[in-house]
C-alpha cells in the first residue's frame, strides 16, 4: 500500500512538473478563473430577484456555483482527457506494465487535475472575497475543503465510467462535455432549480451534483439548504459509496476487455 | 585477491519464462497473428525474436508482458501469469516499446525519479540505483535536459534506461537498438551482459536485418504467426 501511495504521489509531481513548465498556462489558468469572478460581479449588479436576493448574495450564490463546478469538470471531464494523452503519447504502455496496474496508474493520473481544481475554486473564492468583498461565513469555511472533497468522490464516478467508455469506444468522450453543460444548468451552479421549468426540475434532486453546491453555499456564505445538511451528507455519501465501487469494477471489466480484444493502445 | 560484491542481487525470482500454444487474433487481419507460439527461456538467456514487418514481435513481447491477452495458451513467468496475479508479474517484468513513453517536458532526472515511484524501487535502494542508470547509459551529462531536448538516440538511450532501472528479472525490449549509435550499442550490449550474467532473462525483438547488431543465446524466426529456430 505505501509503495503504491509513493508512486501516486511521484506521478501527481510528476504532472505537476509538467503543468509547471509551461508557465503562461499557471497564469492563463488563474486570469481565467478571475475572469470569471469579475464577469459574474459585474452581471450580479443587474440581478435582483426574489429567488436569489440581491445582488450581492447573487454574486455570493454564483461564485460558489463556480468553485464546485471546477472541480466538477476536473473529475468529470478531464480523466477521459489525461487517459487519451497518455495514449497518445505513447506513454499509457508504460503505465499498466507497471507494478500499480492499468487501474491504480488511472487513479494516480486523476490527482494532479482534482488537486488543481481544488487550487482553482480557492483563487475563485479567494479573488471574490478580496477583491470584491464576498461575506464568507468564517466560522464554517474551513468544512469547504472536506466538502469539497466528499463532493468529488462523488462526482468521480462519472468521470471513470467516462474513460470506460472510451476504453471500449476509442473516443473521448465527446460527450463528457455535454453532460458537464447539462449539470451546469440542472444542478443550480449559475441559477437556482425555482427557475427550471416544471419537467426538468425533478433532474435537480437526482444527482449528487446539487447537494455539493448547496452544502457548499451553505458552510462558506450562510445560504438556507432546500434539504437537511444530514439528507445532503447522505446522498453525497451514497452516491460515492455506491458509485465508486461501480464504476472501478466497470473500470476495470472495461480494461481487461480491451487487453483481449488487443485495443487497450488504440486511441 | 579481493572479492568484490556483486553490482546488484542475482535475479533468481524466475526460473523461466514460458508461453505455451499462444493464439492471438486482433481486430482486422482474418488469420491469427500468433498461431499456437511455444516459447521457453531460462534463467540468464537471451532470446532474439526477429521477423518481417507486422509478423507480429511486437504482439509477442506484448503478451509475454501481460498487455495483451492470448485468445489460448498461457503465459508464466517463475509460477506467476499476468492474469492472476497482475502486480506480482509487472513487479518481475520490463518491457521496452518500440516508441513513445516519455514526457516531452520531463527531464532524465525527473523521468527516473517517477519511475522508480512507478516501479516500487524501495526509497533506500533509488538513489543509486537511479546514479547506476545514468552511468549505464551514459546520460548523467544530460540528466537536467527535457526529453523534448534530446536527440532521438538519447531518448532510446534514455527509454532502455527506464527499463533497466528496476532491475526487473525479465527483459522484454522491441526493437532495442532503434537510433542507437555504436556508443550506444555497445552501453546496451554491456547491460544486457549484466543482465544475463544476474540470472536475467531477455527477449528482443528486431527487424531481421538488425539482428547482428544484437546479442543472443538463440535467433527465433516469426513468420506466419509461429516460431521458427535459425540455424
Amino acid at each position: 500500500m505505501r509503495a503504491r501511495l509513493d508512486a501516486a504521489w511521484a506521478t501527481l509531481r510528476r504532472d505537476t512538473a509538467i503543468f509547471l513548465s509551461y508557465r503562461t498556462r499557471v497564469v492563463t489558468t488563474m486570469f481565467s478563473a478571475l475572469f470569471s469572478v469579475v464577469l459574474f460581479h459585474f452581471i450580479s449588479r443587474l440581478v435582483n430577484a426574489p429567488s436569489v436576493g440581491t445582488p450581492d448574495e447573487y454574486f455570493g450564490f454564483v461564485v460558489v456555483g463556480l468553485a464546485v463546478l471546477e472541480v466538477l469538470t476536473s473529475v468529470v471531464v478531464l480523466p477521459g482527457t489525461t487517459v487519451r494523452q497518455e495514449l497518445v503519447a505513447g506513454t499509457f504502455e508504460r503505465l499498466v506494465l507497471s507494478p500499480m496496474g492499468a487501474l491504480g496508474s488511472v487513479m494516480a493520473l486523476l490527482l494532479f487535475p482534482f488537486v488543481f481544481s481544488l487550487v482553482s475554486a480557492v483563487v475563485t473564492i479567494g479573488a471574490a472575497a478580496l477583491i470584491f468583498g464576498l461575506d464568507l461565513q468564517w466560522s464554517t469555511v474551513w468544512l469547504g475543503p472536506p466538502l469539497l472533497f466528499l463532493g468529488a468522490l462523488s462526482f468521480a464516478p462519472f468521470g471513470i465510467l467516462a474513460v470506460a467508455l472510451g476504453m471500449q469506444a476509442q473516443q473521448v468522450v465527446a460527450g463528457t462535455g455535454f453532460v458537464l453543460a447539462g449539470i451546469a444548468i440542472v444542478s443550480g451552479a449559475y441559477f437556482p432549480p425555482s427557475v427550471l421549468p416544471d419537467w426538468l426540475g425533478w433532474t435537480y434532486d437526482v444527482q449528487p451534483f446539487s447537494p455539493s453546491i448547496e452544502l457548499m453555499r451553505h458552510v462558506l456564505i450562510g445560504q438556507d439548504m432546500s434539504q437537511s445538511v444530514g439528507v445532503a451528507l447522505l446522498k453525497l455519501a451514497g452516491a460515492a459509496v455506491v458509485l465508486l465501487p461501480l464504476a472501478l469494477w466497470i473500470l476495470g471489466a472495461a480494461l481487461t476487455r480491451a487487453r483481449r480484444r488487443g485495443t487497450l493502445l488504440e486511441y | 585477491m579481493v572479492l568484490r560484491p556483486p553490482a546488484s542481487p542475482r535475479l533468481t525470482d524466475v526460473d523461466a519464462l514460458e508461453l505455451r500454444g499462444v493464439v492471438k487474433r486482433l481486430p482486422g487481419p482474418p488469420d491469427p497473428v500468433l498461431d499456437g507460439v511455444d516459447l521457453r527461456v531460462e534463467q540468464g538467456r537471451t532470446f532474439g525474436v526477429v521477423g518481417a514487418n507486422g509478423a507480429g514481435k511486437t504482439t509477442l513481447l506484448r503478451i509475454a508482458a501481460g498487455l495483451l491477452r492470448p485468445d489460448s495458451g498461457t503465459v508464466t513467468a517463475g509460477g506467476l501469469d499476468p492474469e492472476h496475479a497482475p502486480r506480482a508479474y509487472h513487479a518481475r517484468v520490463a518491457m521496452l516499446s518500440a516508441d513513445g513513453g516519455l514526457y516531452a517536458r520531463l527531464s532524465v532526472r525527473r523521468h527516473l525519479d517517477w519511475w522508480a515511484s512507478m516501479a516500487h524501487v524501495p526509497r533506500a535502494r533509488r538513489a543509486a540505483a537511479i546514479a547506476a542508470t545514468l552511468d549505464g547509459f551514459a546520460l548523467r551529462d544530460l540528466v537536467d535536459r527535457r526529453v523534448e531536448r534530446l536527440s532521438v538516440g538519447q531518448r532510446q538511450r534514455m527509454r532502455l534506461a527506464m527499463t533497466f532501472l528496476p532491475h526487473p528479472s525479465i527483459l522484454l525490449l522491441d526493437e532495442p537498438d532503434s537510433s542507437l549509435d555504436d556508443d550506444g550499442l555497445g552501453l546496451l550490449a554491456e547491460r544486457m551482459r549484466e543482465h544475463a550474467a544476474r540470472g536475467g532473462i531477455t527477449v528482443w525483438a528486431a527487424p531481421e536485418r538488425n539482428a547482428a547488431a544484437l546479442e543472443c543465446d538463440e535467433l527465433l524466426l516469426l513468420r506466419g504467426g509461429q516460431l521458427e529456430r535459425t540455424a
